[in-house]
Parts: structure tokens; sequence; C-alpha cells
């Protein structure tokens, strides 16, 4: 794996590559003279997808069904984020009825409550606990996985419920749904859904008090939605706020962000104009609004707290494992909540809001499991797109997974090249991005240069 | 006596040209056979991280796909072999880079690890010899369609 010609021990190139198929592909390099890190550059090298261009003239009421084949783990996100912008396009985002509002909230617990736990329990947590995959870990750790795996079929099946299917599912629609779900089926569903919200809160003690988490503290700028009409940990509404000032309504989200394209990665890095990276997602999301989680959540948030006897603000996104689980036990009481609530008057009341074409723009984030999902469409009267914009979370995050490296690297300079593509692919996946999948099986390469020959890259 | 608890699941792409063999024979095999309590069939389509939700209480799994042997002459019917058998060939999906790294063959690692590895689990498969079979935007081939029949008329006899 390690080719060391002239070596001397004052400067080397890291190359982690390959992270290959699936949501993303890319791949990491470490350029490091003595344990100064001189680069760090977390290439995601997938060809463009160009979703944005083909959806430029097809018909409007298409966009949820076809933005949610982007991402095969957070459709409810793309269908979420596109509903709402397109909703203010076409001039009916003040008529959707709080009854969708909350489906969509129920909707969006599903995909919270599948997507974090297969993140924290069959990737995440081998990483913590010294396993090489949830397989191995099973041995040990069988009736945790077991309880893990009850609770994600859960959320695939509260998406289901919604909409018709957990993989790519087509419910959700531009005014609401395309139909509500029967009374019985909701509440034959309830009694799983406290059974698993008891699970995942004794699920989310056992990592506090089981796990030891590396320390790695920084000052982030946290970027998460704030709602301001109900209050809610906000899930599908609400203001874009950060802890160092930004307020802005969704509407102004391009005068605040922007995207730069980068040479070693074919996804564009976003950054806060005149600052800098931010970063979006559970921590983010947990630091900016703990009071507004749901009771239940925030209970155990205050014993989490003083069991890892860390307050928040949490400045170290290993601790992510945990705002994961925290966000879990909020999504399944919420859900536990909506579902007891609803009743026939619901399931008879019209399932959307219809409209009539017109032109004009809308734009809406929404918070997928991993962070802001951020469209804008402009439409004719038509019922065409005219233009189509889409901001995900995991190029929104890029830039400061890049300097979480950056630091990192200091410390793993005199491992060996296993264990530090290992700490690597941990602090990578603090983030759940998209290419988490692949970080499992990065090929580690490094060479060793004169410190007086350029450096250069080389590897798979 | 209550029958055996059978599960039929489908994985694949079906606009992905060989990929769209799996999901073809699950929705052929509805059409024909239909479920019942004891007698279920789903395609996990491009996504089979959620086949673990299906096996709770199944007494024979069987796994429909198309398999990759690189450089492999095409078998004239499709493969229908034990899924422990050494001659077993890797899915099409069997890498580990499948979404979030939950691939069948890592999923069923994970039941056994767990216990809940089905008694019986048999792989139903296309046999295909290339990579580029699997080209995106691609149907089903015609050669691939004829093995349809075969793979459900196996799957109906259970």
């Amino acid at each position: 794996m390690s080719d060391k010609k002239n070596k001397t021990p004052e400067s080397r190139t890291i190359r982690v590559g390959a992270l290959a198929r699936v949501e993303g592909e890319g791949a990491l390099h470490l350029k490091m003279r003595d344990k100064v890190v001189e680069q760090v550059h977390l290439e995601i090298y997938e060809p463009p997808r160009f979703y944005e261009a083909f959806l430029r003239g097809r018909d409007l009421r298409e966009v949820p069904d076809i933005t949610a084949r982007i991402c095969g783990i957070c459709p409810i996100a793309y269908q979420m984020s596109s509903c709402y912008a397109l909703e203010k396009a076409v001039g009916i985002a003040d008529k959707i009825p709080a009854l969708t509002h909350k489906l969509r909230d129920l909707f969006y617990c599903g995909e919270w409550i599948e997507s974090h736990v297969l993140h924290m329990f069959m990737l995440h947590l081998p990483d913590f606990l010294g396993y090489e995959s949830a397989i191995t870990m099973a041995a040990d750790h069988g009736e945790t996985v077991k309880r893990a795996l009850r609770i994600k079929k859960l959320g695939n099946e509260l998406v289901a419920l919604l909409g018709a299917r957990s993989v790519h599912p087509v419910g959700a629609c531009v005014g609401g749904f395309y139909r509500h779900p029967e009374v019985s089926e909701v509440q034959h569903m309830l009694p799983e859904v406290k059974h698993c919200l008891g699970d995942m809160i004794e699920l989310t003690r056992f990592l506090a008090k089981a796990v030891e988490y590396p320390d790695l503290q920084r000052d982030y700028e946290f970027l998460a939605l704030r709602d301001t009409s109900g209050g809610t940990y906000s899930m599908n509404r609400g203001r874009i706020v950060s802890n160092r000032g930004l307020d802005m309504a969704q509407e102004e989200f391009l005068d605040y962000i922007e995207e730069r394209h980068v040479q070693h990665s074919t996804a564009l890095h976003a950054m806060v104009k005149g600052r800098g990276a931010y970063m979006v997602g559970p921590l983010a999301r947990l630091n900016l609004g703990p009071e507004r989680l749901h009771p239940t959540a925030q209970k155990l948030l205050e014993e989490i707290c003083a069991k890892i006897e860390t307050a928040l603000p949490w400045r170290n996104n290993f601790l992510s494992l945990l705002a994961r689980g925290v966000e879990t036990v909020h999504a399944l009481a919420l859900a536990a909540d909506i579902m007891e609530a609803y009743n026939l008057n619901d399931q008879r009341a019209a399932p959307r809001v219809s409209f009539t074409p017109r032109t004009g723009r809308g734009c809406h984030g929404t918070e997928a499991p991993r962070g802001i999902c951020w469209h804008a469409y402009t439409v004719k009267d038509d019922c065409s797109v005219d233009e189509a914009r889409i901001i995900p979370p995991t190029s929104q995050n890029q830039m400061t997974i890049e300097e979480d490296l950056r630091e990192l690297a200091r410390t793993v300079a005199d491992l060996p090249d296993e264990q530090a593509a290992l700490r690597c692919e941990h602090l990578i996946r603090n983030y759940d991005p998209c290419i988490s999948c692949s970080v499992h099986f990065l090929k580690f390469k490094r060479t060793w240069e004169d410190s007086d020959r350029p450096l250069h890259f080389s590897g798979a | 006596m209550a029958p055996p608890h059978i599960l039929v699941a489908s994985c694949g792409n079906p606009d992905a040209g060989a990929d769209a063999f799996g999901p073809a024979v699950t929705a052929a095999l509805r059409q024909k056979r239909g479920q019942t309590p004891f007698f279920k069939v789903i395609d996990l389509g491009i996504r089979p991280a959620a086949l673990l939700d299906h096996l709770e209480g199944v007494d024979e799994l069987i796994i429909v796909d198309a398999a990759l042997l690189p450089g492999r002459k095409p078998l004239p019917g499709v493969l229908d072999i034990d899924w422990d058998s050494p001659a077993r060939p890797p899915l099409a999906h069997d890498d580990p880079m499948s979404t979030h790294g939950l691939s069948i063959a890592h999923q069923l690692e994970l039941a056994r690890a767990l216990g809940l590895l089905p008694p019986r689990v048999r792989l139903i498969a296309a046999l295909i010899n290339s990579p580029a079979a699997f080209q995106p935007g691609q149907t089903l081939d015609p050669k691939l369609a004829a093995l349809v029949d075969e793979a459900v008329r196996r799957i109906a006899d259970v």
C-alpha cells in the first residue's frame, strides 16, 4: 500500500482513492509537510446528473416525483422541498391547510427515523465501537442491532403510509397528497410507534453511556431552519438562521449563500458569502433549536448532556451520533402525537389544494436528515418549469468536512496508513454524506517525497 | 399445519438493461400467482437495504436478481442455486458499495449474525457476463426477457 522513495519524514501525500458508486463518487487527498496539512481535497468526481437542466420544460406536477429520484435515502426531502417551492410559485402556499403540514411532518418523521437509524447503527456505530462493520458488531451487540432494525423498519412503514411505498414514494404532490390514509391504518401502526419510541430512548442512553467520543472541537457556523409559525423543531417550514446572526427568508438564501466550482470536485461548494464554510444537519439543528424539540426529546437531551458532561452548543461533530439519536426520539414522539390526533374528518378532508397555472417563482428548503435541501423554481403559465435550482445538504457541508479533515490530519500524522484512513473515514461519516456508504471501502495509499521536490499526488 | 412462509424479493433498476431482470420477474409473478399471507412478493428496486425489514417469520427466501460473472458464457436458462453454495456467483449488486453499504449479501450476513436468516435461501438469477449490460436507459434485452417466464415458473411451482 505504501511507497517510500527517498523517504523523509517531513512531507507526504496521502491519497484515499475510489469512494466509488452509490449516492456519489469521491476520494480524499491529504498533502502534508511535517504535521502541517498543506492541502485537503475531498474530491467528488461523480459525473454531473443534470437534474436542473432536464427539469426545464417538464410539467411542474412531475417535479416532486422526478426530484425524489435524486436520492434513494432521502426522497421525502426532495419531494417536500419541491412541493413547498412550487406551491409558492403557483400562489397556493397560503392555502395549504394545517392538516397537510402535519401530515408532511409525519411523512418526514418516517424518513428521519429510517435514515438516522440506518446511519447510526449500521454504519456509524461500528466506527466508534471498533468494529469493521455492523455484521461483526452484531456478534457482540445483537440485541441493540435488532432493536435498531425494528425502528428502521417502522420508519419505512411510515413513509409508505403516506407515500404508498417506502422506496421512491409517490404519494405527495403539489398542493398536498394524492390521498389521505385511513384512520384504521394509522391506528394500527400507533402501538408500534410507541414501542419504538421507548426503544429509541433506551438506545440513545446506550450511545451516551457506552461510546467514547473523540474530541474535535471547532468553531462552526451552524445553519438550520427555524419555524416561526408553530415554534416546532423544523422539518418542513421556517426561516433559515445561523449562530452567527444570519436570519433570512427562504427567498433570500442566495443573497447570503453562494456556490463555487472547485477544480477537484464536480459538486459545487456552498459557503456563506464573505465568510466561508458552514454546517447543516443534526448538530446544527440541535444547537439552534433545542427548546423546540418534542418534550420527550428535550428531557432526554438534558439527561444526555449531563451524562457526557457537555452542555449545548455541541461543537464536536463526533457527537452527531447522539444528535441523531435525540432527533430520532423527537421524530417518533412527534409521529405518535400526529397519529393520535388523526381522525375521520382528517381522512375525509380534501387531500390537496388545486391551483391555476401562472408565471411565478418559488424557493424553499426543508430539513433533510443530513441538512437543508433548498430548491428554487421559475414556472410558466403553461404549467411548465422554466428554471430549476437545487442545493443539496452534502454540497453545503463539503467545505466544512475538508476543514475538519485538515484539523484531524494533524493528529493522525504519526499513525500508519490504515489507522489514519479509518480515522478520516470516521470523521467523514459524522456528516452522513451521500457518499458515506462508500467511505468504509477506501483504498489508502501514500507516497513519501523528497522535501526538495515538488509534491504530487499519486495512487489508485 | 400452516404452510411455510415464502418471500420472493427482487432488486434492480428497471431502466438499466439487465438490471431489470429481477423487477420483471416479480412483476410477472404477481400477475401469475398473486400474493397470500404465506407467499409474499416484493421488489426492492434500487434500494435493497430494506430486505432486512421483511425477513421475520420467513421460512424460504428467494432472491431474484442478475448475477455477474465477467467473461462467462451466458447460460441457456436461469440459474437456480442455494445461497450458501460455493458455486453461487456474485450478484450484480453484491459489492459493498450499494446504497448505504447494505447490499443483499451484507444483509443476509447480518441476518445470519442475528439469527434472522430464513432456514432456506435460494437465488434465481440471470447470468450476465459483462457490466456493460447494465447500461442506464436501456430496456431488458430480449434474450433475458425470454428467461423471465422460466424464472416465474420455477418460483410459482414452489
